[in-house]
Protein backbone atom coordinates (compact mmCIF):
# COMPACT_ATOMS: atom_id res chain seq x y z
CA UNK A 1 0.00 0.00 0.00
CA UNK A 2 3.07 2.28 1.15
CA UNK A 3 4.31 1.76 -2.22
CA UNK A 4 2.06 3.95 -3.75
CA UNK A 5 3.80 7.51 -4.07
CA UNK A 6 0.17 8.75 -3.79
CA UNK A 7 -0.09 6.72 -0.71
CA UNK A 8 3.37 8.52 0.59
CA UNK A 9 2.39 12.09 0.08
CA UNK A 10 -1.00 11.69 1.99
CA UNK A 11 0.75 9.74 4.98
CA UNK A 12 3.61 12.45 5.22
CA UNK A 13 0.42 15.02 4.77
CA UNK A 14 -1.44 13.31 7.70
CA UNK A 15 1.47 13.50 10.04
CA UNK A 16 2.57 16.79 9.39
CA UNK A 17 -2.10 17.92 9.68
CA UNK A 18 -1.41 15.51 13.19
CA UNK A 19 1.10 17.63 14.84
CA UNK A 20 -0.47 21.19 13.56
CA UNK A 21 -3.92 20.15 14.47
CA UNK A 22 -3.19 18.48 17.51
CA UNK A 23 -1.32 21.39 18.94
CA UNK A 24 -4.03 24.15 17.78
CA UNK A 25 -6.51 21.51 19.05
CA UNK A 26 -5.13 22.04 22.38
CA UNK A 27 -5.52 25.69 22.45
CA UNK A 28 -8.73 25.93 20.88
CA UNK A 29 -9.84 23.55 23.75
CA UNK A 30 -7.97 25.67 27.04
CA UNK A 31 -9.44 28.60 25.16
CA UNK A 32 -13.08 27.32 25.03
CA UNK A 33 -13.30 28.06 21.11
CA UNK A 34 -14.82 25.13 19.49
CA UNK A 35 -17.50 27.45 18.09
CA UNK A 36 -15.18 29.78 16.88
CA UNK A 37 -13.10 27.36 15.28
CA UNK A 38 -16.30 25.97 13.33
CA UNK A 39 -16.92 29.49 12.21
CA UNK A 40 -13.66 30.23 11.14
CA UNK A 41 -14.05 27.03 8.61
CA UNK A 42 -17.03 28.59 7.02
CA UNK A 43 -15.45 31.91 6.89
CA UNK A 44 -12.66 30.48 4.90
CA UNK A 45 -14.37 28.89 2.59
CA UNK A 46 -15.53 31.82 0.02
CA UNK A 47 -11.30 32.32 0.36
CA UNK A 48 -10.70 28.59 -1.22
CA UNK A 49 -13.38 28.96 -3.73
CA UNK A 50 -12.11 32.39 -5.04
CA UNK A 51 -8.60 31.22 -5.47
CA UNK A 52 -9.96 27.34 -6.93
CA UNK A 53 -12.03 29.65 -9.80
CA UNK A 54 -9.49 32.04 -10.14
CA UNK A 55 -6.72 29.69 -11.10
CA UNK A 56 -4.73 30.69 -8.17
CA UNK A 57 -3.31 28.87 -5.21
CA UNK A 58 -6.10 27.77 -2.29
CA UNK A 59 -3.38 28.44 -0.06
CA UNK A 60 -3.15 32.01 -1.13
CA UNK A 61 -7.11 32.13 -1.58
CA UNK A 62 -7.29 30.59 1.98
CA UNK A 63 -4.49 32.67 3.86
CA UNK A 64 -6.52 36.10 2.68
CA UNK A 65 -9.51 34.93 3.98
CA UNK A 66 -8.17 34.23 6.92
CA UNK A 67 -6.50 37.24 7.30
CA UNK A 68 -10.40 39.34 6.67
CA UNK A 69 -12.01 36.76 9.14
CA UNK A 70 -9.31 36.82 11.60
CA UNK A 71 -9.46 40.88 11.95
CA UNK A 72 -13.14 41.06 11.65
CA UNK A 73 -13.80 38.00 14.43
CA UNK A 74 -11.14 39.68 17.17
CA UNK A 75 -12.68 43.42 16.41
CA UNK A 76 -16.22 42.76 16.34
CA UNK A 77 -15.72 40.53 19.47
CA UNK A 78 -14.42 43.64 20.97
CA UNK A 79 -17.37 45.75 20.66
CA UNK A 80 -19.07 45.36 24.05
CA UNK A 81 -22.95 45.90 22.51
CA UNK A 82 -22.85 42.91 20.17
CA UNK A 83 -22.54 39.49 21.96
CA UNK A 84 -19.95 36.68 20.37
CA UNK A 85 -22.57 34.32 19.53
CA UNK A 86 -24.29 37.24 16.85
CA UNK A 87 -20.76 38.14 15.68
CA UNK A 88 -20.21 34.03 14.39
CA UNK A 89 -23.12 33.67 13.12
CA UNK A 90 -23.44 37.08 11.35
CA UNK A 91 -19.90 36.02 9.82
CA UNK A 92 -20.42 32.53 9.24
CA UNK A 93 -23.81 33.03 7.05
CA UNK A 94 -22.40 35.99 5.33
CA UNK A 95 -18.80 34.79 4.27
CA UNK A 96 -20.53 31.10 3.28
CA UNK A 97 -22.88 32.49 1.38
CA UNK A 98 -20.47 34.40 -0.91
CA UNK A 99 -18.83 30.98 -0.76
CA UNK A 100 -21.90 29.41 -2.63
CA UNK A 101 -22.48 32.27 -4.56
CA UNK A 102 -18.55 32.00 -6.15
CA UNK A 103 -19.44 28.25 -6.36
CA UNK A 104 -22.76 27.97 -7.94
CA UNK A 105 -21.53 30.30 -10.74
CA UNK A 106 -19.97 27.00 -12.04
CA UNK A 107 -21.34 24.30 -14.29
CA UNK A 108 -19.31 21.46 -12.50
CA UNK A 109 -20.70 23.08 -9.12
CA UNK A 110 -21.58 19.73 -7.22
CA UNK A 111 -18.06 18.16 -7.29
CA UNK A 112 -16.14 21.83 -6.86
CA UNK A 113 -18.39 22.36 -3.72
CA UNK A 114 -17.93 18.64 -2.34
CA UNK A 115 -13.59 18.91 -3.00
CA UNK A 116 -13.62 22.50 -1.47
CA UNK A 117 -15.67 21.17 1.28
CA UNK A 118 -14.00 18.25 2.39
CA UNK A 119 -10.90 17.87 0.42
CA UNK A 120 -9.06 15.33 -1.50
CA UNK A 121 -6.30 13.64 0.51
CA UNK A 122 -5.20 11.68 -2.25
CA UNK A 123 -4.32 13.85 -4.72
CA UNK A 124 -2.00 16.20 -2.56
CA UNK A 125 0.63 16.81 -4.67
CA UNK A 126 4.21 18.09 -3.26
CA UNK A 127 3.86 21.90 -2.89
CA UNK A 128 0.75 21.25 -0.72
CA UNK A 129 2.88 18.77 1.90
CA UNK A 130 5.54 22.06 1.61
CA UNK A 131 3.06 24.60 2.75
CA UNK A 132 1.91 22.12 5.16
CA UNK A 133 4.89 21.60 6.40
CA UNK A 134 6.29 25.89 6.71
CA UNK A 135 2.63 26.26 8.29
CA UNK A 136 3.69 24.01 11.11
CA UNK A 137 6.83 25.14 11.64
CA UNK A 138 5.67 28.12 12.21
CA UNK A 139 2.31 27.46 14.33
CA UNK A 140 4.72 25.25 16.80
CA UNK A 141 7.07 27.98 16.97
CA UNK A 142 4.53 30.36 17.77
CA UNK A 143 3.01 28.21 20.56
CA UNK A 144 6.67 27.72 21.98
CA UNK A 145 6.56 31.63 22.07
CA UNK A 146 3.83 32.68 23.31
CA UNK A 147 1.99 29.39 25.17
CA UNK A 148 2.54 30.35 28.71
CA UNK A 149 0.64 33.71 27.82
CA UNK A 150 -2.00 31.72 26.10
CA UNK A 151 -2.33 29.51 29.11
CA UNK A 152 -3.07 32.31 31.15
CA UNK A 153 -5.15 34.61 29.22
CA UNK A 154 -7.51 31.55 29.18
CA UNK A 155 -7.63 30.79 33.19
CA UNK A 156 -7.77 34.10 33.98
CA UNK A 157 -8.63 37.03 31.87
CA UNK A 158 -9.47 39.67 34.22
CA UNK A 159 -5.65 39.20 36.14
CA UNK A 160 -4.19 38.98 33.00
CA UNK A 161 -5.50 42.30 32.16
CA UNK A 162 -4.61 43.17 35.04
CA UNK A 163 -0.92 42.57 34.36
CA UNK A 164 -0.80 44.88 31.93
CA UNK A 165 -1.06 42.26 28.87
CA UNK A 166 -3.04 43.45 25.73
CA UNK A 167 -5.89 40.65 25.46
CA UNK A 168 -7.36 41.62 21.76
CA UNK A 169 -3.51 40.58 20.65
CA UNK A 170 -3.21 37.36 21.88
CA UNK A 171 -7.10 36.52 20.82
CA UNK A 172 -5.66 37.26 17.62
CA UNK A 173 -2.91 35.53 17.33
CA UNK A 174 -5.21 32.56 18.43
CA UNK A 175 -7.84 33.10 15.85
CA UNK A 176 -4.54 33.30 13.69
CA UNK A 177 -3.34 29.87 14.12
CA UNK A 178 -6.26 28.44 14.14
CA UNK A 179 -7.12 30.14 10.36
CA UNK A 180 -3.51 28.91 9.74
CA UNK A 181 -4.27 25.04 10.24
CA UNK A 182 -7.47 25.67 8.39
CA UNK A 183 -5.59 27.07 5.26
CA UNK A 184 -3.00 23.98 5.94
CA UNK A 185 -5.75 21.40 5.68
CA UNK A 186 -7.83 22.92 3.56
CA UNK A 187 -7.11 21.04 0.31
CA UNK A 188 -6.63 17.94 2.12
CA UNK A 189 -9.48 16.92 4.62
CA UNK A 190 -11.30 20.43 3.22
CA UNK A 191 -13.00 23.14 5.32
CA UNK A 192 -16.31 21.66 6.51
CA UNK A 193 -13.92 18.27 7.98
CA UNK A 194 -10.95 20.01 9.58
CA UNK A 195 -13.27 21.61 12.34
CA UNK A 196 -12.99 17.91 13.68
CA UNK A 197 -9.36 17.86 13.58
CA UNK A 198 -9.54 20.97 15.73
CA UNK A 199 -12.08 19.81 18.40
CA UNK A 200 -12.52 16.03 18.82
CA UNK A 201 -8.94 14.54 18.71
CA UNK A 202 -8.46 17.69 21.98
CA UNK A 203 -11.70 16.65 23.87
CA UNK A 204 -10.76 13.40 23.75
CA UNK A 205 -7.12 13.74 25.15
CA UNK A 206 -9.18 15.59 27.83
CA UNK A 207 -10.48 12.93 28.86
CA UNK A 208 -7.74 11.13 30.08
CA UNK A 209 -5.05 13.79 31.16
CA UNK A 210 -5.79 17.04 33.31
CA UNK A 211 -2.13 18.26 32.09
CA UNK A 212 -1.92 20.58 28.69
CA UNK A 213 1.34 19.39 27.83
CA UNK A 214 0.17 16.07 28.00
CA UNK A 215 -3.00 16.90 26.44
CA UNK A 216 -1.42 18.23 23.22
CA UNK A 217 0.70 15.13 22.77
CA UNK A 218 -2.22 12.92 23.21
CA UNK A 219 -4.36 15.44 20.57
CA UNK A 220 -1.32 14.66 17.75
CA UNK A 221 -0.58 10.67 18.74
CA UNK A 222 -4.22 10.49 18.37
CA UNK A 223 -4.78 12.34 14.77
CA UNK A 224 -2.08 10.74 14.12
CA UNK A 225 -3.16 6.99 14.52
CA UNK A 226 -6.72 7.81 13.24
CA UNK A 227 -5.24 9.56 10.37
CA UNK A 228 -3.07 6.10 9.18
CA UNK A 229 -6.31 3.97 9.84
CA UNK A 230 -8.14 6.51 8.02
CA UNK A 231 -6.05 6.28 4.85
CA UNK A 232 -5.48 2.46 5.40
CA UNK A 233 -9.43 1.62 5.27
CA UNK A 234 -9.84 4.12 2.41
CA UNK A 235 -7.12 2.39 0.40
CA UNK A 236 -8.26 -1.33 1.22
CA UNK A 237 -11.88 -0.29 0.31
CA UNK A 238 -11.19 1.36 -3.05
CA UNK A 239 -8.68 -1.26 -4.17
CA UNK A 240 -9.74 -4.71 -2.81
CA UNK A 241 -13.33 -3.75 -2.61
CA UNK A 242 -13.94 -1.03 -5.44
CA UNK A 243 -15.70 1.06 -2.74
CA UNK A 244 -14.92 4.89 -2.52
CA UNK A 245 -15.01 6.12 0.56
CA UNK A 246 -12.94 9.52 0.80
CA UNK A 247 -9.82 9.54 3.38
CA UNK A 248 -10.83 12.64 5.15
CA UNK A 249 -14.38 11.38 6.53
CA UNK A 250 -12.87 8.00 7.53
CA UNK A 251 -10.15 9.92 9.28
CA UNK A 252 -13.45 12.33 10.93
CA UNK A 253 -15.60 8.86 11.65
CA UNK A 254 -12.82 7.05 13.30
CA UNK A 255 -11.58 9.65 15.32
CA UNK A 256 -15.32 10.57 16.61
CA UNK A 257 -15.27 6.84 17.03
CA UNK A 258 -12.41 6.81 19.69
CA UNK A 259 -13.58 9.87 21.66
CA UNK A 260 -17.29 8.01 22.04
CA UNK A 261 -15.86 4.91 23.15
CA UNK A 262 -13.39 6.89 25.84
CA UNK A 263 -16.35 9.37 26.88
CA UNK A 264 -18.64 6.53 27.61
CA UNK A 265 -15.70 4.76 29.48
CA UNK A 266 -15.19 7.71 31.42
CA UNK A 267 -18.74 8.25 31.94
CA UNK A 268 -19.18 4.45 33.35
CA UNK A 269 -16.00 4.64 35.84
CA UNK A 270 -17.15 7.88 37.23
CA UNK A 271 -20.28 6.63 37.70
CA UNK A 272 -19.59 3.25 39.46
CA UNK A 273 -17.21 4.83 41.34
CA UNK A 274 -19.76 6.96 42.81
CA UNK A 275 -22.06 4.20 43.48
CA UNK A 276 -18.52 2.31 45.45
CA UNK A 277 -18.78 5.67 47.48
CA UNK B 1 10.07 53.88 44.02
CA UNK B 2 8.98 52.16 47.41
CA UNK B 3 9.13 55.33 49.40
CA UNK B 4 6.51 56.51 46.74
CA UNK B 5 2.72 56.51 48.15
CA UNK B 6 1.13 53.27 47.10
CA UNK B 7 -2.05 55.00 46.39
CA UNK B 8 -3.40 58.30 46.15
CA UNK B 9 -6.64 59.03 44.68
CA UNK B 10 -7.68 62.44 44.66
CA UNK B 11 -11.51 63.36 44.11
CA UNK B 12 -12.14 60.10 41.43
CA UNK B 13 -14.90 59.96 39.07
CA UNK B 14 -15.84 56.37 36.88
CA UNK B 15 -18.24 56.44 34.47
CA UNK B 16 -19.18 53.52 31.34
CA UNK B 17 -20.67 55.07 28.53
CA UNK B 18 -21.59 57.81 30.33
CA UNK B 19 -23.53 56.96 32.81
CA UNK B 20 -21.67 57.62 36.33
CA UNK B 21 -21.17 54.39 38.40
CA UNK B 22 -18.46 56.06 41.02
CA UNK B 23 -17.80 59.47 42.15
CA UNK B 24 -16.02 61.68 44.96
CA UNK B 25 -13.42 59.18 45.99
CA UNK B 26 -10.40 60.56 47.47
CA UNK B 27 -7.95 58.88 50.04
CA UNK B 28 -4.52 57.76 50.16
CA UNK B 29 -2.72 54.67 51.01
CA UNK B 30 0.61 54.48 53.17
CA UNK B 31 3.15 51.51 52.52
CA UNK B 32 2.01 48.48 54.94
CA UNK B 33 -1.57 49.76 55.20
CA UNK B 34 -4.65 47.10 54.24
CA UNK B 35 -7.80 49.16 53.43
CA UNK B 36 -11.25 47.65 53.30
CA UNK B 37 -13.83 48.72 50.79
CA UNK B 38 -16.88 47.88 51.97
CA UNK B 39 -20.67 48.70 50.63
CA UNK B 40 -23.74 47.23 49.41
CA UNK B 41 -23.94 44.96 45.51
CA UNK B 42 -23.51 47.66 43.01
CA UNK B 43 -21.59 50.56 45.22
CA UNK B 44 -18.88 50.43 42.98
CA UNK B 45 -16.50 48.16 44.43
CA UNK B 46 -15.11 46.24 41.57
CA UNK B 47 -15.04 49.67 39.86
CA UNK B 48 -12.81 50.94 42.22
CA UNK B 49 -10.28 48.30 42.15
CA UNK B 50 -10.66 48.59 38.17
CA UNK B 51 -9.78 52.06 38.31
CA UNK B 52 -6.59 51.17 40.43
CA UNK B 53 -5.31 48.82 37.37
CA UNK B 54 -6.16 51.43 35.16
CA UNK B 55 -9.02 49.18 33.76
CA UNK B 56 -11.88 51.60 33.92
CA UNK B 57 -12.36 55.14 32.44
CA UNK B 58 -12.04 58.22 34.97
CA UNK B 59 -13.78 61.01 34.03
CA UNK B 60 -12.81 62.99 36.46
CA UNK B 61 -9.82 63.33 39.43
CA UNK B 62 -6.92 60.84 39.41
CA UNK B 63 -5.58 57.63 40.56
CA UNK B 64 -1.83 57.62 41.14
CA UNK B 65 -0.19 53.83 42.26
CA UNK B 66 3.03 53.77 43.44
CA UNK B 67 3.75 57.43 42.09
CA UNK B 68 3.09 56.53 38.77
CA UNK B 69 0.15 56.56 36.23
CA UNK B 70 -1.98 52.77 36.90
CA UNK B 71 -1.13 51.41 33.26
CA UNK B 72 2.43 51.99 34.34
CA UNK B 73 2.79 50.72 37.75
CA UNK B 74 0.21 47.56 36.53
CA UNK B 75 3.67 44.93 36.91
CA UNK B 76 3.97 46.43 40.45
CA UNK B 77 0.36 45.58 41.65
CA UNK B 78 -1.39 41.99 41.98
CA UNK B 79 -4.92 41.22 41.34
CA UNK B 80 -6.31 38.70 43.30
CA UNK B 81 -9.78 37.93 41.55
CA UNK B 82 -13.18 35.79 43.08
CA UNK B 83 -11.89 31.58 43.11
CA UNK B 84 -15.22 30.95 42.02
CA UNK B 85 -14.93 32.95 39.02
CA UNK B 86 -12.70 31.15 37.50
CA UNK B 87 -13.04 27.92 35.78
CA UNK B 88 -13.01 24.56 37.96
CA UNK B 89 -12.33 22.39 34.74
CA UNK B 90 -9.39 23.92 33.56
CA UNK B 91 -6.63 21.92 32.85
CA UNK B 92 -4.13 23.08 35.12
CA UNK B 93 -2.38 22.63 38.48
CA UNK B 94 -2.15 24.63 41.54
CA UNK B 95 1.81 25.25 41.22
CA UNK B 96 0.79 26.28 37.60
CA UNK B 97 -1.19 28.90 38.53
CA UNK B 98 1.12 30.66 41.42
CA UNK B 99 3.80 30.41 38.65
CA UNK B 100 1.76 32.71 36.77
CA UNK B 101 2.70 35.37 39.11
CA UNK B 102 5.97 35.35 37.82
CA UNK B 103 4.96 35.42 33.92
CA UNK B 104 5.78 39.30 33.54
CA UNK B 105 9.16 39.02 35.26
CA UNK B 106 9.92 36.39 32.82
CA UNK B 107 8.86 38.03 29.63
CA UNK B 108 7.39 37.20 26.39
CA UNK B 109 8.88 34.68 24.62
CA UNK B 110 10.83 33.00 27.86
CA UNK B 111 10.34 30.28 29.80
CA UNK B 112 10.29 30.68 34.08
CA UNK B 113 13.51 29.78 34.96
CA UNK B 114 14.96 27.80 38.67
CA UNK B 115 14.34 31.04 40.49
CA UNK B 116 10.61 31.62 39.04
CA UNK B 117 9.97 28.02 40.27
CA UNK B 118 11.72 28.33 44.12
CA UNK B 119 9.21 31.80 44.42
CA UNK B 120 6.47 29.99 43.02
CA UNK B 121 7.42 27.13 45.49
CA UNK B 122 8.05 29.41 48.08
CA UNK B 123 4.52 30.96 47.90
CA UNK B 124 2.75 27.84 48.08
CA UNK B 125 4.93 27.12 51.18
CA UNK B 126 3.05 30.47 52.62
CA UNK B 127 0.04 30.10 52.61
CA UNK B 128 0.03 26.13 53.44
CA UNK B 129 -0.25 24.53 50.29
CA UNK B 130 2.95 22.87 49.67
CA UNK B 131 1.31 19.39 49.27
CA UNK B 132 -1.24 20.22 46.82
CA UNK B 133 1.20 22.03 44.54
CA UNK B 134 0.33 19.21 41.77
CA UNK B 135 -3.36 18.78 42.16
CA UNK B 136 -5.63 20.55 39.62
CA UNK B 137 -7.03 23.52 40.72
CA UNK B 138 -10.29 22.92 40.13
CA UNK B 139 -10.36 20.14 42.73
CA UNK B 140 -9.30 22.21 45.46
CA UNK B 141 -11.63 23.83 48.30
CA UNK B 142 -12.88 26.79 47.73
CA UNK B 143 -10.70 28.07 50.24
CA UNK B 144 -7.63 26.60 49.13
CA UNK B 145 -8.25 27.95 46.19
CA UNK B 146 -8.37 31.26 47.20
CA UNK B 147 -5.14 31.09 48.50
CA UNK B 148 -3.06 29.60 45.50
CA UNK B 149 -4.26 33.39 43.82
CA UNK B 150 -3.01 35.00 47.03
CA UNK B 151 -0.02 32.63 46.12
CA UNK B 152 0.15 33.92 42.53
CA UNK B 153 -0.21 37.22 44.03
CA UNK B 154 2.76 36.66 46.57
CA UNK B 155 5.17 35.11 44.09
CA UNK B 156 4.77 38.61 41.85
CA UNK B 157 6.51 40.49 44.54
CA UNK B 158 4.00 43.59 43.98
CA UNK B 159 4.03 46.17 46.28
CA UNK B 160 0.31 46.81 46.08
CA UNK B 161 -2.52 44.01 46.50
CA UNK B 162 -5.92 43.74 45.06
CA UNK B 163 -8.38 41.35 46.66
CA UNK B 164 -11.91 41.30 45.10
CA UNK B 165 -14.25 39.20 47.94
CA UNK B 166 -11.49 37.12 48.92
CA UNK B 167 -13.72 35.44 51.55
CA UNK B 168 -16.60 34.53 49.51
CA UNK B 169 -17.45 30.89 50.28
CA UNK B 170 -14.11 30.76 52.02
CA UNK B 171 -13.54 28.21 55.14
CA UNK B 172 -13.06 29.82 58.71
CA UNK B 173 -9.25 27.62 58.77
CA UNK B 174 -8.19 29.61 55.24
CA UNK B 175 -10.05 32.73 56.34
CA UNK B 176 -7.83 33.05 59.45
CA UNK B 177 -4.47 31.97 56.90
CA UNK B 178 -5.51 34.83 54.41
CA UNK B 179 -5.60 36.94 57.38
CA UNK B 180 -2.42 35.75 58.92
CA UNK B 181 -0.44 36.15 55.11
CA UNK B 182 -2.16 39.38 55.09
CA UNK B 183 -0.26 40.40 58.46
CA UNK B 184 3.31 39.20 56.98
CA UNK B 185 2.86 40.73 53.90
CA UNK B 186 1.58 44.44 55.43
CA UNK B 187 4.77 43.83 57.91
CA UNK B 188 7.44 43.60 54.54
CA UNK B 189 5.44 47.07 53.59
CA UNK B 190 3.14 45.93 50.77
CA UNK B 191 -0.12 47.71 51.22
CA UNK B 192 -3.47 45.75 50.67
CA UNK B 193 -6.38 46.74 49.49
CA UNK B 194 -10.14 44.73 50.11
CA UNK B 195 -13.18 44.65 48.13
CA UNK B 196 -15.79 42.67 50.92
CA UNK B 197 -19.03 42.47 52.38
CA UNK B 198 -17.59 41.11 55.98
CA UNK B 199 -17.53 43.43 58.67
CA UNK B 200 -15.86 41.28 60.96
CA UNK B 201 -13.20 41.53 58.63
CA UNK B 202 -12.55 44.83 58.19
CA UNK B 203 -12.17 45.51 61.72
CA UNK B 204 -9.91 42.22 62.25
CA UNK B 205 -7.76 42.64 59.19
CA UNK B 206 -7.35 46.08 58.00
CA UNK B 207 -5.83 49.50 59.25
CA UNK B 208 -8.63 51.73 56.97
CA UNK B 209 -11.88 51.40 55.84
CA UNK B 210 -13.43 52.74 53.05
CA UNK B 211 -17.24 52.95 52.83
CA UNK B 212 -18.69 53.54 49.24
CA UNK B 213 -22.16 53.41 47.80
CA UNK B 214 -21.98 55.65 44.17
CA UNK B 215 -19.81 57.78 45.90
CA UNK B 216 -17.68 57.81 48.97
CA UNK B 217 -19.54 57.91 52.31
CA UNK B 218 -16.64 57.58 54.46
CA UNK B 219 -12.78 57.06 55.01
CA UNK B 220 -10.89 56.27 58.12
CA UNK B 221 -10.47 53.62 60.64
CA UNK B 222 -12.79 50.71 60.98
CA UNK B 223 -14.14 51.69 63.48
CA UNK B 224 -14.59 55.46 62.38
CA UNK B 225 -16.25 54.45 59.27
CA UNK B 226 -18.21 51.14 59.87
CA UNK B 227 -20.69 53.18 62.61
CA UNK B 228 -24.30 52.61 62.33
CA UNK B 229 -25.31 55.94 61.00
CA UNK B 230 -22.55 55.81 58.18
CA UNK B 231 -24.15 51.65 57.26
CA UNK B 232 -27.20 53.32 57.39
CA UNK B 233 -26.70 55.52 55.13
CA UNK B 234 -24.92 53.30 52.71
CA UNK B 235 -26.93 50.41 53.20
CA UNK B 236 -30.29 51.47 54.23
CA UNK B 237 -33.04 49.52 56.04
CA UNK B 238 -30.51 46.60 55.67
CA UNK B 239 -28.79 47.46 58.52
CA UNK B 240 -29.28 46.50 62.20
CA UNK B 241 -27.57 47.09 65.57
CA UNK B 242 -27.91 44.13 67.87
CA UNK B 243 -28.52 44.78 71.87
CA UNK B 244 -24.51 43.56 71.93
CA UNK B 245 -23.41 46.98 70.25
CA UNK B 246 -22.03 45.30 66.89
CA UNK B 247 -23.73 46.05 63.89
CA UNK B 248 -24.69 43.45 61.06
CA UNK B 249 -26.16 43.33 57.73
CA UNK B 250 -29.09 41.27 56.78
CA UNK B 251 -28.69 39.14 54.22
CA UNK B 252 -30.08 40.88 50.91
CA UNK B 253 -33.10 40.62 50.47
CA UNK B 254 -34.21 41.67 46.59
Amino acid sequence: MLSEPFMQRALLEVLLLAIVSGCVGTVVLVRRHAFVADALTHTMFPGVAIAFFAGQSLFIGALVAAVVSTVLLTLLSSVRRVDDDSVLALLVATFFAAGVVVVSRRASFNSDLTSLLFGHLLTVDRSTIVQSAMVTVFVVVVLALVGKELVFRSFDPEAFRALGYRVLVLDAVTNALVALVIVAAARAIGTALVVALLVTPAATARLVSDRIPMIGLVSVGLIAACGVAGLALSYVASVDHDVRVEPGAAITVILTLVFGVLATTTLLTRHRRRIAA
Amino acid sequence: MTDAQPLCIDSLAVAYDRDPVLHGVSFDLSPGSSLAVVGPNGAGKSTLLRAILGLVPVVHGSVSVLGLDPVAARRHVAYVPQADSLDPEFPIDAFGVVLQGRYRQVGWFRRPGRSDRAAARAALAEVGLSDRASSRFGTLSGGQRQRVLLARAIAQNARLLLLDEPFNGVDATSQQLLIDVMGRLRANGVAIVVSTHDLAFAHLACSEACLINGHMVGFGTPAEVLSSEHLAHAYGPAVHSLDNGTTVIAAHTH
